[in-house]
C-alpha cells in the first residue's frame, strides 16, 4: 500500500515536469511565431494553463488540504476561463460566418456565390442530370427485362401446370400400386408368421429326429450284430426259400389261367342267354308260321334249315360245355393240390421258425456260459 | 466534511465547464488551419483525459464527504498514476505536432 502511495507521489512530480516541459515548448513556439497560424492562440494558452494547478500542487511543504484546494480551485478557474473564452470566440466567429452567408443569400451576384455556383453546384447538377439519364435508361431496360421475364414465367407456369397434371395422375397410379403392395406385404407377413410356426415345428421335429437317429444307430448296431449271426443260418435256409418261391410262381400262373377260364365261362353264359332268346323268338315265329303254313312253305323250309343250324350250334355248345366241365374239374384238382402244397409250406415255415428259436436259445445259452466262464 | 463537499463541487463544476468547452472546441476546430489540426486533436484528447480525471477526483471527494473511511487509493491509482501522465503526454504530443507545422 505504501509503495503505491509513493509511486503516486513520484508520478505526480513526473507529470508536473511534463507539464512544465509543455509550457516551455509552447513559449518557445510562440516566440518562433507559431501563434500566427492560429485564429485564437489564447485557447492554447488556457489549455497549457490547465497544467498549472497540478504543477503548483507539487510544491514542497504544503499540507494535503491546501494541495487539493489549489488543484481543484485552479482547475475550476482555468476551465471557467477556457469555457468563457472559447464560447465567446466561437460565438463571434460563428456570427461572422453567418453574416457572410447572409450576404451570399442577399446578394446573388456576389463573386463568392457565383464562384461557388460555378465550381461546386454546377458540376453537381450535371452529375445529377447524368445520373437521371442513366436511371431512365436503366428503368427502360429493367421494364423490358421484366416483360421478358413475365412472358418466360407465364410459359413456365403453363409447363408447370401440365407437369403437375401428369404428376397427379402418376401419383394416383402410385397410390394404387402402393395399396396393392401393402396388401401383398400383409399377406406376406401372414405367410411369414405361418412359415415361422412351421419352422419352429420343423426344428422340434428335427430335434426329435436327432434323438430317434441316435436311437436308430444304436439299434442298427444291434441289428448288424444279429445279422452277422443270422447270415450263417440264412444261407442254410436259402435253398428251401427258392423252392417255395418257385411254387409261388406256379400258383400265380394257375391263378391267371383260372381268371381266363372265368372269362370264357362268362362269354358262354352270355351266348346261352342269346340263344335262349333266339329260341323263344323262333318258337313265336313257328307259331305264326303254322297258322300261315300254306302260304309260306318256302319260308318253312328255310326255318327248318335254320333250325338245323341251331341244332348244330347247340351240339357245338354242348361239346364246349363238356370241355369246360372237364377243365373245371382239372382246375379244381389243381387247386386242391396247391392248397395241400401251401399247407405243407406253412408247416415247413413253422418248423423253420421253431428251429430259429431253438438256435437263438442255444446262442443265448452259449453266451451265458461264456460270460459265466469269463467271470 | 464540508471542505470535502466544497472540493467535490469544485471538481464537478470544473468537469462540466471543461467538458462543455471541449464540445465547443470540437465544433470550432473546422475554422482552424489544416496544418495544425493534428496538434489540436492531441490537445483535445488531453482535455478529454483531464475531464475524466476531474470526474474521478470529484467522485472521490463526494464519497469522502459521506464516509471518511472510504478508500481513496483506487481513485488516486487511476487518476494520479495512470491518467495524469497521459494528460501530460497528450499535451507534449500536441506541441510536437505544432512544432512540425
Amino acid at each position: 500500500m505504501v509503495d503505491i502511495a509513493l509511486l503516486i507521489t513520484i508520478q505526480k512530480y513526473v507529470t508536473a515536469l511534463l507539464l512544465l516541459f509543455v509550457g516551455v515548448l509552447w513559449h518557445r513556439l510562440k516566440s518562433q511565431g507559431i501563434s500566427n497560424l492560429f485564429s485564437q492562440p489564447r485557447i492554447i494558452d488556457f489549455l497549457v494553463l490547465l497544467g498549472l494547478p497540478f504543477i503548483l500542487s507539487t510544491l514542497p511543504g504544503l499540507p494535503n488540504i491546501v494541495e487539493t484546494g489549489i488543484e481543484a480551485f485552479g482547475v475550476l478557474i482555468t476551465s471557467i476561463l477556457l469555457f468563457a473564452y472559447t464560447y465567446r470566440s466561437f460565438q463571434t466567429v460563428d456570427e461572422e460566418r453567418k453574416g457572410e452567408l447572409r450576404e451570399l443569400v442577399e446578394q446573388p451576384r456576389h463573386p463568392i456565390a457565383l464562384e461557388f455556383a460555378r465550381k461546386i453546384v454546377e458540376p453537381e447538377i450535371n452529375l445529377i442530370k447524368r445520373e437521371r439519364r442513366k436511371l431512365s435508361h436503366f428503368e427502360k431496360e429493367v421494364d423490358e427485362r421484366l416483360k421478358n421475364k413475365e412472358d418466360e414465367v407465364e410459359a413456365k407456369v403453363k409447363q408447370f401446370n401440365a407437369k403437375m397434371d401428369k404428376i397427379l395422375e402418376q401419383e394416383k397410379k402410385l397410390k394404387e400400386e402402393i395399396q396393392k403392395h401393402e396388401d401383398k406385404i400383409k399377406e406376406f407377413a401372414k405367410e411369414k408368421k405361418l412359415f415361422q410356426q412351421e419352422k419352429e415345428q420343423v426344428e422340434d421335429l428335427r430335434e426329435e429326429i436327432d434323438v430317434l437317429n441316435s436311437q436308430l444307430r444304436k439299434r442298427k448296431e444291434n441289428v448288424k450284430k444279429q445279422k452277422e449271426k443270422l447270415k450263417g443260418k440264412i444261407s442254410e435256409f436259402g435253398e428251401e426259400k427258392r423252392n417255395v418261391e418257385k411254387n409261388l410262381q406256379e400258383i400265380a400262373t394257375f391263378t391267371k389261367k383260372k381268371e381266363n377260364l372265368q372269362k370264357h365261362e362268362d362269354i358262354l353264359k352270355n351266348r346261352e342267354k342269346q340263344l335262349k332268346e333266339k329260341e323263344a323268338n323262333l318258337k313265336k315265329q313257328s307259331v305264326l308260321l303254322s297258322d300261315k303254313d300254306d302260304e309260306f312253305d318256302e319260308e318253312k323250309n328255310e326255318l327248318a334249315a335254320q333250325r338245323k343250324k341251331l341244332d348244330q350250334e347247340w351240339s357245338k355248345i354242348d361239346v364246349q360245355a363238356a370241355k369246360y366241365n372237364e377243365k373245371r374239374t382239372e382246375l379244381l384238382v389243381l387247386e386242391n393240390k396247391l392248397e395241400d402244397r401251401k399247407e405243407e409250406l406253412q408247416e415247413w415255415e413253422n418248423h423253420l421258425k421253431k428251429q430259429q428259436q431253438k438256435v437263438e436259445e442255444e446262442m443265448g445259452d452259449i453266451l451265458k456260459k461264456r460270460r459265466e466262464n469269463g467271470n | 466534511m464540508a471542505i470535502n463537499l466544497v472540493i467535490f463541487a469544485e471538481y464537478l463544476i470544473g468537469f462540466i465547464f471543461l467538458a462543455y468547452s471541449l464540445i465547443i472546441l470540437i465544433k470550432r476546430i473546422e475554422y482552424e488551419n489544416k496544418r495544425i489540426m493534428r496538434g489540436y486533436y492531441a490537445l483535445l484528447s488531453g482535455i478529454g483525459v483531464l475531464s475524466v480525471i476531474l470526474l474521478i477526483k470529484g467522485i472521490k471527494f463526494g464519497l469522502l464527504s459521506f464516509n471518511e473511511m472510504a478508500s481513496t487509493l483506487a481513485f488516486d491509482f487511476v487518476s494520479q498514476l495512470i491518467l495524469l501522465p497521459i494528460f501530460g503526454i497528450a499535451l507534449i504530443v500536441g506541441m510536437l505536432f505544432f512544432q512540425d507545422a
